[in-house]
């Protein structure tokens, strides 16, 4: 396995350098990996506006239901037909879940998996393992261009009859499936799973297809092109974590693709794959009979989506871990337990999907078996963490940006992690299944985690991108701002849920017991739009620090892997020659003339 | 008998708010631009003394830690406790919050530790790579401690899904065997619930599951409102006509799905009544907890525990009178039989 392997030549060669292609086949249908990334780095932002402001109109909703909106609909005039003013400036309980279950798609589906993935491994993997390309660059261009049918569709969806999809990112039948059978779009079943639902699907189909283009690309690029010397366990965490993140990609989307076709034609054709014997009755309304089973959906959705969980975590980990020892100025404490951890976190992801399924219809005895598997995965997580900190023990620390947001993602990924071991106690999580706490625990794994991560990956290879560096003050402005914020916003959910609040709640003050929860949730709705209008100072870094920011040199943090020997930004073909590795990525500190030593320094 | 619809009128085309009252003062919205100005504030300095970062960690792992404590102490907490398997519920619920207390404190306090430690000689940290026996205490400390809290969940975890002996693992539903001193059918349907108990002077139904999905004539019928009477063991069969809804009783830390095309059987145990010594009542509410469409939070109701036996069988008699009565009306309105001869009571 560890063998080393040249660069096949024959596979590259039409990528370096040879000939020069136009501006299309250069910046837009272009097969050069770093282009890609950036491509993908580009919409991933784009949509984390998208997904952010609907956001922020749920929040407006819970924090304040009785108070008129009705000023929106002048900023934005698509919302008139949601906040109608017969309805005294409210908006309607079915635009409601429309927010929310587009806010998770988007998040999801558009901007966690597209940056991690799909920014930052195009980018990061060839140069980290010294490649000219992915090995398949059409197939990664394809993989790109698969993202925007997607895009496209769940855009489109908000302007359709009827609406986006309002059934929850979860799209649990027969809510979402049971509203075809009479033909039409506008059966009364479900008023709001109607075209934009389809639509839905179609996007989850598109996104899946290219996620998996991508994955099979990461894998065979992992195995076959790597560099001389550079072993598998000579290899960056970055790209370890990628790399698992990819194994499980393949493994476990085809379920998902596999579940949204077959509730694509259960709407479309009449097909009644989730739908029960005695189909469903909405008033006078009937489905007709069926064959099939919701239960169903659930354990196909979740074999994929409980891994997903992982797929848009590990990544992070990965590069935090590298940026975590470069700005150490150490070497990254525990290599091989650090791969080892994530790989059993790849593996036991598969066999714990049921802890989302404690309190639907499974037999509870496969349930006590989940519950196992579910509490063994923090194991993997608290090695990791432990590691982490050791990293930092008697670190000679610099606090640069992405270092403090390296950090921030140490210290909230602790909350995440440590608030999952209460999903792992089934009589727990059965109380706390569909409240707020486990929109706590998403947030603080998904927002506090992953998206930090992501600021931290950023800040950190954007000079490797573009050239130029992000300014130092206007990120730890921002760190500093989201840190503080991001805990307001989301902490109190974990009170609330203790509480019993539920999730998806569009006036939760109807409930006695919820009354006295009211304040924390303006609380945590002035947090957000706070929240919200900081990260503002990340997109003006951003697109300012493109052209203005300052020059970057190949090497900026003094860091030792190899992405760091080739110019900033790389030209077509990354290696000016190709870099032979004779060393891990850790060597920080220590006695020698320098205080890191690249993976290719012979000295 | 319907549910008084609560405090609040739902959102209707005839209330019109003008605008967006605020208050600035209020605390909760204060309170957030206080944290912001804290942060600026840690930014400001930090050009200066860089390690006044790890006062940024410090003041949010502290807040974390005090808010929760403040929150528990004033009852910001779980609500009231209804039955003995909620008790321990909770009881489980204080030993993982112990458990990962200790994480917590522990790992921010490295963290913000780390962050205003001396730098080391020279700038230059030991190039130190790793530590074999650490890793084996911090994998088998942490791991131990798992284990036991995965094995000591069980007995609940068995209990909660209707097992009554004190087996680890729960077993599946025997109609045959059901021991349960109350049989109620539960059906969600978009949106509200509908309860159906057997006519109280009738016998019981011979197999529940049957029962469940074929209502016999003389059942007696409810909307949103579950009764029982304290101490009872009461067998509760989940149904749906529609989409998949949720179960959810707070104040018993009850939650089980209801699915289309299945009949879930599931145990509620009332260990305490929720009418007060004065005849009034705390509210036990009854909420769904999974998506249902548009109205999924109007899916309110209520739980009431009879403080004894024959109060609940007085309030199921009553019922069952009123509703023979509603036939009858209707019957004698429409001049034709309501329910076939040979069904009738």
């Amino acid at each position: 396995m560890s063998q080393t392997r040249p660069i096949p030549h024959d596979v590259t060669a039409h990528v370096a350098g040879h000939q020069q292609p136009g501006f299309i086949g250069r910046y837009i249908f272009s097969t050069d990996h770093k282009v890609i990334g950036i491509q993908y780095l580009f919409s991933a932002v784009l949509f984390l506006l998208v997904g952010g402001g609907l956001a922020l109109l749920v929040r407006l909703q819970v924090g304040y239901p009785d108070e008129s909106i009705g000023i929106l609909t002048r900023l934005i005039p698509g919302l008139a037909r949601h906040i109608p003013p017969e309805w005294g400036g409210r908006m309607s309980p079915e635009f409601y879940t429309m927010l929310f279950t587009m806010h998770a798609t988007v998040m999801i589906f558009l901007v966690i998996i597209p940056w991690l993935t799909g920014a930052f491994g195009n980018f990061l993997i060839p140069l980290m393992i010294g490649a000219k390309d992915m090995a398949f660059p059409i197939l990664n261009m394809l993989s790109y261009w698969f993202m925007w049918p997607a895009f496209g569709l769940l855009m489109a969806s908000f302007f359709v009859d009827g609406g986006a999809s309002g059934v929850g990112w979860t799209a649990y039948p027969t809510l979402s499936s049971a509203d075809l059978a009479d033909g039409s779009f506008a059966s009364p079943a479900a008023r709001h799973a109607g075209l934009g639902q389809t639509l839905w699907l179609l996007a989850v189909f598109f996104s899946g297809v290219s996620s998996m283009m991508g994955s099979v690309n990461y894998i065979t690029t992992v195995l076959h092109l790597r560099a001389p010397g550079m072993t598998l366990l000579r290899m960056p965490l970055t790209v370890w974590s990628l790399f698992i993140t990819a194994i499980l990609q393949a493994v476990a989307l085809p379920s998902l693709t596999v579940a949204a076709i077959m509730q694509l034609t259960d709407k479309v054709f009449g097909t009644v794959f989730f739908l029960p014997p005695g189909g469903a009755q909405f008033g006078a309304w009937s489905t007709g009979a069926g064959g099939g089973q919701p239960l169903l959906w659930q354990h196909l959705f979740w074999f994929y989506s409980h891994p997903a969980v992982y797929i848009m975590l590990l990544p992070a980990m990965g590069m935090v871990s590298d940026i975590l020892a470069v700005f150490s100025r150490k070497p990254l404490f525990g290599y091989r337990p650090m791969v080892y951890s994530m790989s059993a976190i790849g593996g036991l992801g598969f066999i714990v999907w049921g802890h989302h399924m404690f309190q639907s219809g499974m037999d509870p005895r496969i349930g006590a078996g989940f519950i196992i598997a579910t509490i063994l995965i923090a194991l993997p997580s608290a090695v990791k963490t432990f590691n982490w900190l050791a990293t930092l023990w008697g670190a000679n620390i610099q606090f640069t940006t992405p270092m403090l947001n390296a950090m921030g993602f140490i210290s909230m990924f602790v909350i995440g992690g440590l608030s999952g071991i209460f999903m792992a106690v089934a009589p727990v999580d059965v109380n706390v299944h569909d409240t707020y706490f486990i929109v706590a625990h998403i947030h603080y794994v998904l927002f506090l985690s992953t998206l930090f991560g992501l600021f931290a990956a950023t800040q950190f290879w954007f000079p490797k991108m573009f050239g130029r560096c992000m300014s130092e003050p206007l990120g730890k402005l921002h760190f500093a701002l989201t840190f503080i914020l991001a805990n307001c916003t989301f902490y109190p959910m974990h009170i609330l849920g203790i509480g019993g609040h539920p999730r998806r709640y569009f006036d939760p003050t109807l409930y006695e017991f919820l009354q006295p929860f009211q304040p924390l949730n303006r609380f945590m709705t002035v947090s957000a739009i706070l929240l919200g209008l900081a990260q503002l100072i990340f997109l003006a870094n951003f697109f300012f620090s493109l052209f203005f920011g300052k020059k970057a040199s190949a090497n900026p943090w003094d860091s030792n892997t190899l992405e760091w020997q080739a110019p900033s930004p790389p030209p077509h073909g990354n290696f000016e020659t190709t870099p032979v590795v004779v060393r891990g990525p850790y060597e920080y500190g220590g006695e020698g003339a320098t205080d890191h030593l690249p993976q290719t320094a012979t000295a | 008998m319907l549910l008084d619809p609560g405090t609040k009128p739902a959102v209707s085309q005839a209330t019109e708010t003008t605008g967006f009252a605020f208050n600035w003062a209020a605390p909760e919205h204060a309170l957030p631009l206080v944290l912001t100005a804290v942060a600026f504030l840690v930014w400001l300095v930090a050009f200066k003394f860089r390690k006044v970062w790890a006062a940024l960690f410090g003041i949010n792992a502290a807040i974390v830690a005090a808010y929760t404590t403040w929150s528990a102490r004033n009852n910001y907490w779980m609500p009231e406790i209804a039955s003995e398997l909620a008790a321990e519920v909770d009881s489980l619920f204080n030993l993982v919050l112990f458990l990962v207390t200790i994480f917590f404190v522990a790992t921010q306090a490295v963290l913000v530790y780390t962050m205003v430690q001396k730098a080391p000689e020279g700038g230059r940290a030991k190039s130190v790579h790793g530590h074999h026996i650490l890793e084996l205490v911090w994998t088998v400390i942490p791991g131990a401690l798992l284990v036991y809290v995965a094995l000591a969940q069980l007995p609940t975890w068995a209990k909660m899904k209707g097992q009554t002996a004190g087996t680890l693992v729960p077993v599946g539903y025997d109609a045959a065997t059901d021991a349960a001193d109350l049989l109620v059918t539960v059906t969600g349907k978009q949106w509200e619930w509908r309860m159906r108990y057997a006519d109280p002077s009738g016998s019981k139904p011979a197999n529940p599951l049957l029962w469940a999905s074929t209502p016999a004539a003389t059942d007696v019928h409810m909307v949103n409102e579950l009764h029982a009477w304290q101490g009872a063991k009461v067998r509760m069969m989940l149904r749906t006509t529609d989409v998949i809804h949720s179960f959810f009783l707070p104040h018993f830390r009850f939650k089980q799905d209801m699915l289309p095309g299945k009949t879930i059987p599931a145990l509620l145990y009332t260990d305490k009544s929720n009418i007060n010594a004065d005849g009034t009542e705390r509210l036990w509410e009854i909420a769904c907890a999974e998506l249902c469409g548009g109205n999924h939070y109007r899916m309110r109701g209520k739980v009431v525990i009879h403080p004894d036996r024959a109060s609940f069988n007085q309030w199921l008699n009553d019922q069952k009178s009123r509703q023979s009565a509603r036939k009858e009306s209707l019957a004698a309105a429409n001049n034709t039989p309501a329910i076939p001869a040979g069904n009738e009571e």
